[in-house]
């Protein structure tokens, strides 16, 4: 009996496991209710705890609404500290009042190349993970508070894999991110700015991994005033 | 009772290891294309060249053959003779009902003139038509789209797409191999067939995402496109025939992927105005310019928004995000998105596969075609609105990105993209074998089927 009930379960595991999805899609279910699951548990602890709630909606409209009429979900004020938070871009655009045109920034060069080096993302990932990176990004704070006059483009770039469209859109998200970090070390937000290239712009024009994450990228221009 | 609960479970095991997921039937179907039968040019008096004549008939042949419609029978010698017995005013109404073909075109060239003359077997009805060639090929070519366009609607009361133009973009090495921007890319305007190609843009920089704006009007801007010149990408709206374009949003950040209604009265596209990859919406005015602020339509935590299109009444959007794990296609309606600064319900549409991008709804408003990940590539799918169902389209190792339909809602234009090379491929539901229609060493990207025909 004993033996029959383990070779019933044995062969119900190996039913379930060959009857399943592909295995891609199967991570990906698994990734979809990951997201649910934690939802749900800091809903039911009552709180979020990388999130931080703000004090004043204009804290979080900014200057937004002069422009365009937000969306007012309760989701979208409650801003994640670091992943997920949602700031507002300059007030003017490259070109206009004084702000430099995009034309003019330049790559760094010399000793601030070591500073405003590329960094890189995991694939659909927009968050930085590097520890190094994370160094990087409170030095890069420190310059651009040292020097005032210095605004930063920051552009965001993906590998080939996922379509051109969807690319573009995933850049803004990345090149938002860090562009987020370096507010929150007390950068001016009006100084820098965000550029999307999605795949249009690869540096490495290999089809492998090695390739793909080195275009999985942000990279910056400086301008000195 | 123990051995019964064994016997059961064995053949349940059994039948999920061993049984394929998915039992495919193959129906025959009827064949929806009718059969025509077009002549040789008869040219007796060899005023025109008799290569020069040969390239109209092929234009005129793939116009045919590519409708949707009409699937042209293979010419033979016998039915040749039997035309060219037969004068312009009859027909032998028997014999090419024995023959089993629907619609007879004869085409005859006297001077500088081309007589059309179709006879449909059975109306026994023969209508003729008259163009003077000029021997310039370009434009000779447009009179003969012209031509089955007419002749699509006289003989089946349907909407012709051979007259239409499309946009894309070319993607291309900077020749000045020094210059910082190492790839550039520019919209080029081209016949449906992919010929007639010309340049519309020499900003020397990046411009991606053209689509025509659905009016008429002679005041409206006749394109829209996205262009990296200010650095930032931004939305602007041109005319074909000027050089000066003129940008439509007044929005900080970046402005992507822009759709545009049917009734050319909204403009949805991407923003990071508000720090994240947003749905913005805005009112557009009969002359291609914005009315009042443009609204936030469609945000989520931690997601990417994509790739917006609207349905053919401008009530609803479907559109990509991420928002719960991998790209899937959303609908929303956005009929109060204007006063209700709330998000929108969005409703899942696409589930047999998980990365689903680009989507674009038909202007009868009963398809949507999208790109999405089949076995590893990216293929052309159908997902019907009427049915619930959603089938493939397209087949083969490329991957194909950017379907957009024509106005007849039966073709379909997309652009493969592979590790070298882009190229554009024109479909129809009815025939579905796809046809290319470019070819080069150049990337061809972002096609976009012109609405209404321009003057």
């Amino acid at each position: 009996m004993k033996k029959s009930i383990v070779l019933m379960i044995v062969g119900l595991g190996f039913s379930i496991f060959t009857g399943c999805q592909k295995t891609g899609d199967t991570w990906d279910n698994v990734k979809t209710a990951g997201r649910y699951l934690n939802r749900s548990i800091d809903a039911l602890v009552g709180k979020d705890y990388d999130s931080q709630m703000l004090s004043a909606a204009e804290d979080f409209r900014g200057p937004n609404n002069e422009e365009f009429i937000p969306l007012m979900d309760e989701d979208l004020k409650t801003q994640f500290r670091t992943t997920d938070m949602a700031i507002a871009q300059p007030k003017y655009a490259p070109g206009e009042h004084g702000i430099p045109a995009m034309y003019q920034f330049k790559e760094p060069s010399g000793q601030l190349n070591s500073i405003f080096r590329n960094m890189h993302f995991g694939t659909d990932d927009h968050v930085i993970r590097n520890h190094e990176d994370l160094l990087m990004i409170q030095k890069i704070s420190e310059y651009m508070k040292k020097h005032p006059n210095a605004y930063l483009s920051i552009e965001g770039h993906t590998d080939e894999r996922a379509s051109a469209a969807y690319n573009m859109a995933l850049g803004t998200r990345r090149a938002n991110h860090v562009r987020v970090l370096l507010i929150k070390n007390g950068v001016d937000f009006n100084r820098i700015y965000t550029i999307s290239y999605g795949k249009e712009k690869p540096v490495a024009h290999g089809h492998a991994e090695d390739a793909w994450r080195e275009n999985r990228r942000v990279q910056y221009k400086l301008y000195h005033k | 009772m123990k051995k019964y609960i064994k016997f059961v479970f064995f053949i349940f095991l059994f039948s999920r290891v061993f049984s394929s997921e998915q039992l495919d039937i193959a129906l025959s179907t009827k064949n929806p294309l009718i059969p025509i039968y077009l002549s040789k040019v008869v040219n007796n008096t060899n005023e025109l060249n008799s290569d020069y004549l040969k390239k109209i008939y092929d234009v005129l042949f793939f116009d045919i053959n590519n409708n949707g419609y009409f699937s042209i029978f293979p010419s033979s010698s016998s039915k040749d003779i039997v035309l060219s017995k037969e004068d312009e005013i009859s027909f032998d109404k028997k014999y090419w009902q024995d023959q089993k073909i629907f619609y007879v075109v004869k085409l005859k060239v006297k001077k500088d003139k081309l007589f059309t003359y179709v006879f449909s077997v059975k109306n026994n009805e023969i209508k003729k038509y008259e163009l003077t060639l000029t021997t310039d090929l370009k434009a000779d070519r447009r009179k003969i789209h012209n031509l089955s366009d007419q002749l699509l609607l006289d003989t089946l009361k349907k909407q012709g797409i051979a007259s239409l133009h499309i946009l894309y973009t070319v993607r291309y090495k900077n020749p000045d191999a020094t210059a910082s921007k190492k790839f550039l890319s520019e919209i080029w305007m081209s016949d449906y067939d992919g010929e007639n190609a010309r340049q519309l843009t020499y900003k020397n920089d990046y411009c991606v995402h053209p689509i025509f704006i659905p009016t008429k009007k002679d005041e409206c801007y006749n394109f829209l496109f996205v262009s990296y010149e200010k650095g930032q990408p931004k939305i602007f709206g041109t005319t074909l025939y000027s050089n000066k374009d003129f940008p439509v949003v007044s929005l900080r950040g970046n402005q992507l992927l822009p759709a545009i209604s049917l009734h050319a009265d909204k403009l949805a596209f991407i923003s990071d105005a508000a720090g994240r990859p947003d749905l913005f919406l805005q009112k557009f005015s009969s002359k291609g310019e914005s009315i009042g602020k443009p609204v936030q339509v469609f945000s989520a935590p931690r997601a990417t928004q994509a790739s917006p299109s609207f349905s053919p009444d401008g009530k609803k959007l479907t559109f990509v995000s991420d928002k719960d794990g991998s790209c899937r296609i959303y609908l929303i309606n956005i009929d109060n998105c204007f006063s209700d600064m709330k998000r929108p319900v969005a409703y899942l549409i696409t589930k047999k596969n998980r990365e689903n991008v680009t989507p674009s709804w038909s202007p009868d408003g009963t398809k949507l075609a999208y790109s999405a990940k089949t076995d590893g590539i990216r293929q052309i799918w159908i997902y019907d609105f009427e049915t619930d169902e959603e089938w493939q389209l397209t087949k083969g190792p490329k991957n194909k990105e950017n379907p957009n339909w024509a106005p007849d809602s039966l073709h379909i234009i997309y652009n493969t993209e592979d590790k070298i090379n882009s190229e554009l491929y024109i479909v129809n539901i009815n025939q579905l074998e796809p046809v290319q229609i470019t070819n080069g060493l150049v990337q061809k990207r972002f096609p976009s089927w012109e609405m209404c025909k321009l003057q």
